[in-house]
């Protein structure tokens, strides 16, 4: 059995905190975006975190490259500790990944074509390989047109510039790329040309993909485990059809029900639930969802539950889980189920 | 239904910046009292353009043309730039997609809001700051009166968009106009302001016009929905009939590709090959993208003939019926 | 692929170098002010670079029996107090004001990119440092920080190029700074990080390049404070050595012997007018043509 590729270990990212000086003032108290996260991402293996705004989501995908505040915990590359939280420490996986921004056009230089942008990594890393034919070639396993190379990113559209980035990310030959919300901003008529994309180069590459997004739906279709967060913790995990099928979470039962059907006979008589996600800054005592949670004990209020095995390939933190039994079939997988 | 005049009614209308491209082609819609009215469409589709036009609200370059223009029965097309304006509020209303800029950052909330009672002057403010108060209350802000004295940045933007959309309906509306509610939301938020949207259109009947490209917004909360193309209706109905039965090549696509409908994990995901074609030129302006074209689609106008449903319509140059 | 052959692409062409800058250039063209200061412009720079070419005398040559002559036709402009040529004086302290405000101009951008890069990107506790100095400077009055200068180390073309770049310096690495900051943060800057890119790639690939635009705005806007600041330091004896022509100089020449004719003063007078509103013009026609958000505007 080999390492994971990737795994954090009680990871805590931070808001950065200005200077201060010392004795002078009360110091401020640390605001955490991730209270403590430990995940394992296996070797090609397509996982997808899914949360709210909030949910430290993205976060989470910048620290894995050093680009967050990292207060503490672990993180292990291919089974080997990272020296410590500093930027230069990420060196190893900042080679060996590649981070498709939410904003494919602002992650441009605005005053570089595509071409050039593409070959970035490939300089950077001191690879040959930035010829015009092997750039076309790369740009051609995205599915972007030769003759977009010589624009400038403002000129492409949104399908094209998602096809830009993942371009220019494949030309590190990566074992990992984190992409950050593939799929906003897209129409739908092609956001599926994007994750096929994805599946097509796990495929034929074997790269693992870690896919934050707020999208249950999309999660669904292209995921092999999914992650949900609430808050900076992980409150579900597993794979989606089980997931879908019977979510223990109250929070992903919520989530599944608050996604609007695309069926006018099936709307909802009220919404599944009720307030919104707090401030990172007013993180609740006990458990973080207690506060919107319909089965919210005093135990709850108290105490923050653990992220407890159900089974191999599921687990959950909750005090109370919903029990499996009594499926409250999510109203996507009723769909699933046929 | 019943002899009050349509909320909206609009023939022929197109669209141009310009001179030359047309952002909205030809388009008719009508909105009954009450009734909830859903646009779909994809960037480039004119949906937006569509939803400015109403209040007036688009750049001195656009050129508006409109065999009827209509709103409460009001022609809207013969007034000037005042007489429009005036029709803000007391005849439609908008909501939009960004609560956070819908809202000056230096005013509270409660002088905001009561600025836009300035039509009722003979009001006093005792009773101006109840009817807001009410009216917060209504759309679901805990402690109404408190808020009042806070700033918009001090509200999450589930929130801010619920005092937006009492900041519309206090202009008491005959039709709200809301361009993607709810897209820069959470979707746990989304799921309470679309429940609320139609809790109030329950109560007060305020005819809504709902923009937006998710599928799922409009089955929620529609009773009619048209869809948009590169500036044109390619289908119009009744939700039910819309989302079961799609007549259009172009409706039938967009829902094969919607995540949510997917019923089996397979190894492809559904697309549309191709981009929105620029409008102009004869012809279907989905044909380029179409699936089932013809070599008729490409020169020929397609004409918009009835559907299977009652009320359903389509532009295309087969015939399903 | 597909949707390349499908139908055609609408054929944008991309600003390469070249059609950006002539862009540029029939952008300022268009407006009026553009083009007045584009041409005044043009001019300085052909009577510098042809000054001794141009002028029909030597401007140092002394002649004590036409003195202070009235404009002749062998005189255009006549001659000053020691019988110079003014029409020669006034074309060759063309040069010398631009060769002043040039090499200063030069040296400023010289010292002031890096300091502004290494404040904007650097370490935060250097950026104050740094901060502090570049207050401190832009604090004191400029006139004082000239004559402190020269009473230290004494006058002379190459002082005045010193007060200018002391006087520049520090708003111009602030404009870095301020640029660099705001850069840094942007996902383009970010994706470089992200792909382990060294700090002088990002800095000098990607950062100079996005900051350069609006410096040199800076800097022709600030090429008529600078010219005014040399012409003034001569005037008071402070500048360029007085045998040398200057705009300066010749003020002050003129100035002494104001009752007898005004010619000498307007002669210095007109070119240094004439050179602040070229610039300015120019630099303002400038920025409106390079600013992104006008631009952003007119695609909209």
């Amino acid at each position: 059995m080999t390492a994971p590729l990737i795994e954090t270990r009680n990871l805590v990212v931070s808001l950065r905190q200005g200077f201060q000086w010392p004795l002078l003032g009360s110091p401020k108290p640390r605001v955490d975006i991730l209270p403590g996260l430990s995940l394992t991402l296996r070797h090609g293996e397509i996982l997808c975190m899914v949360g709210e705004s909030g949910s430290g989501k993205t976060t989470f995908g910048k620290a894995l490259l050093g680009l967050a505040n990292v207060v503490s915990g672990e993180v292990l590359f291919e089974g080997k500790t990272l020296a410590d939280h500093k930027s230069r420490s990420f060196r190893p996986i900042r080679r060996r990944a590649a981070l498709l921004f939410q904003d494919p056009v602002s992650s441009f230089d605005p005053r570089q074509r595509i071409r050039s942008v593409i070959a970035e990594p490939r300089r950077i890393a001191g690879l040959t390989g930035t010829g015009h034919s092997e750039i076309a070639a790369l740009a051609a396993r995205a599915g972007l047109p030769a003759q977009m190379l010589d624009r400038f990113a403002h000129a492409l559209s949104g399908g094209q510039a998602r096809r830009a980035a993942v371009a220019r990310a494949l030309s590190a030959e990566p074992s990992l790329i984190i992409a950050d919300e593939p799929t906003a901003g897209l129409d739908v008529s092609v956001q599926g040309g994007v994750l096929n994309l994805f599946q097509d180069i796990r495929a034929s590459q074997g790269t693992a993909f870690l896919i934050i997004t707020h999208n249950l739906a999309v999660a669904r279709l292209i995921a092999d485990r999914i992650v949900i967060l609430y808050l900076g913790r992980v409150v579900e995990e597993g794979e989606p059809d089980a997931l879908f099928a019977a979510p223990l979470h109250p929070y992903t039962r919520a989530l599944l029900h608050s996604e609007p059907v695309p069926d006018p006979m099936k709307r909802r008589s009220k919404p599944p639930v009720l307030g919104e996600v707090p401030a990172i800054s007013r993180r609740p005592q006990g458990c973080e969802f207690h506060t919107r949670c319909p089965h919210a004990a005093d135990l709850c209020r108290a105490v923050a539950p653990s992220l407890s095995a159900v089974s191999a390939t599921r687990s959950v933190a909750c005090h109370f889980p919903l029990a499996t039994t009594r499926t409250d079939t999510g109203r996507l997988m009723t769909r699933t189920a046929g | 239904m019943s002899d009050q005049p349509l909320v909206l009614d609009i023939e022929d209308l197109t669209i141009r910046y310009g001179g030359v491209i047309s952002a909205v082609d030809n388009v008719n819609l009508s909105i009954r009292p009450g009734e909830v009215m859903g646009v779909i469409g994809e960037s480039g589709s004119g949906k937006s353009t569509l939803a400015h036009s109403i209040l007036g609200l688009l750049p001195k370059s656009a050129h508006i043309e409109a065999a009827r223009f209509r709103l409460s029965g009001r022609d809207v097309n013969a007034m000037d730039d005042s007489e429009r304006a005036a029709l803000r509020g007391p005849l439609a209303a908008m909501i939009f997609q960004n609560p956070m800029t819908a809202f000056s950052p230096i005013h509270r909330l409660g002088q905001q809001l009561s600025d836009l009672l300035w039509r009722d002057g003979q009001m006093s403010r005792a009773e101006k700051r109840e009817r807001i108060i009410t009216m917060l209350r209504r759309t679901g802000i805990a402690d109404p009166a408190a808020k009042l004295d806070a700033y918009p940045f001090q509200f999450s933007g589930g929130m801010l968009q619920r005092v937006a959309i009492s900041a519309a309906l206090l202009m008491q509306p005959a039709l709200l106009i809301a361009d993607e509610p709810t897209t820069a939301l959470d979707v746990t938020t989304e799921a309470q302001i679309l429940h609320l949207m139609r809790e109030l259109r329950d109560q007060s009947g305020v005819a809504i016009l709902m923009i937006s490209h998710h599928l799922g917004v409009i089955a929620e909360l529609c009773d009619r929905v048209a869809v948009m193309y590169a500036g044109q209706i390619v289908e119009e109905g009744p939700v039910e009939a819309i989302f079961a039965a799609p007549a259009h090549p172009y409706t039938q696509a967009l829902l094969a590709c919607e995540p949510a409908l997917i019923r089996e994990r397979q190894g492809r995901l559904p697309v549309i090959a191709g981009e929105v074609a620029r409008p102009g030129g004869p012809g279907c302006r989905f044909a380029p993208r179409c699936s089932v074209a013809e070599e008729l689609c490409r020169q020929a106008s397609p004409p918009v003939r009835p559907a299977a449903a009652e009320g359903q319509r389509y532009r295309c140059v087969r015939d399903l019926a | 692929m597909v949707d390349a052959t499908l139908h055609k692409p609408k054929e944008i062409r991309e600003p390469g170098v070249v059609t950006l800058s002539l862009r540029v250039i029939g952008q300022i063209l268009s407006t009026p002010l553009g083009a007045i200061g584009m041409v005044i412009v043009a001019l300085i720079l052909f009577v510098t670079l042809l000054a001794p070419h141009l002028a029909p005398y030597n401007p140092l040559a002394i002649s004590v029996k036409d003195r202070l002559a009235g404009p002749s036709f062998a005189h255009w402009l006549g001659t000053d107090q020691l019988g110079r040529d003014l029409l020669s004086r006034v074309l060759v302290g063309t040069r010398t004001a631009m060769s002043v405000a040039f090499s200063a101009l030069f040296l400023s951008l010289a010292a002031a990119v890096p300091l502004g890069l290494i404040a904007g990107y650097g370490p935060r506790l250097l950026d104050s440092l740094m901060i502090l100095i570049f207050d401190s400077f832009s604090s004191l009055p400029m006139i004082m920080l000239g004559l402190a200068t020269v009473v230290l180390l004494g006058p002379g073309s190459g002082t005045v190029v010193l007060v200018i770049v002391l006087y520049c310096v520090p708003s111009y690495a602030r404009l870095v700074r301020s640029q660099t900051l705001s850069l840094k943060e942007r996902d383009f800057i970010k994706a470089q990080q992200a792909m382990d890119a060294g700090i002088a790639r990002i800095l000098f690939i990607h950062l100079l390049p996005n900051v350069i635009g609006p410096l040199l705005i800076l800097a022709c806007l600030d090429i008529s404070t600078i010219i005014t600041l040399e012409a003034g330091l001569s005037f008071l004896g402070l500048g360029v050595k007085p045998q040398i022509p200057s705009w300066g100089n010749i003020l002050s020449d003129g100035f002494a012997v104001i009752r007898n004719s005004p010619v000498p003063v307007i002669a210095g007078g007109v070119p240094l007018i004439l050179a602040t509103i070229g610039f300015t013009f120019l630099g303002e026609a400038l920025r409106d043509a390079l600013d992104p958000r006008l631009k952003r505007e007119k695609l909209a």
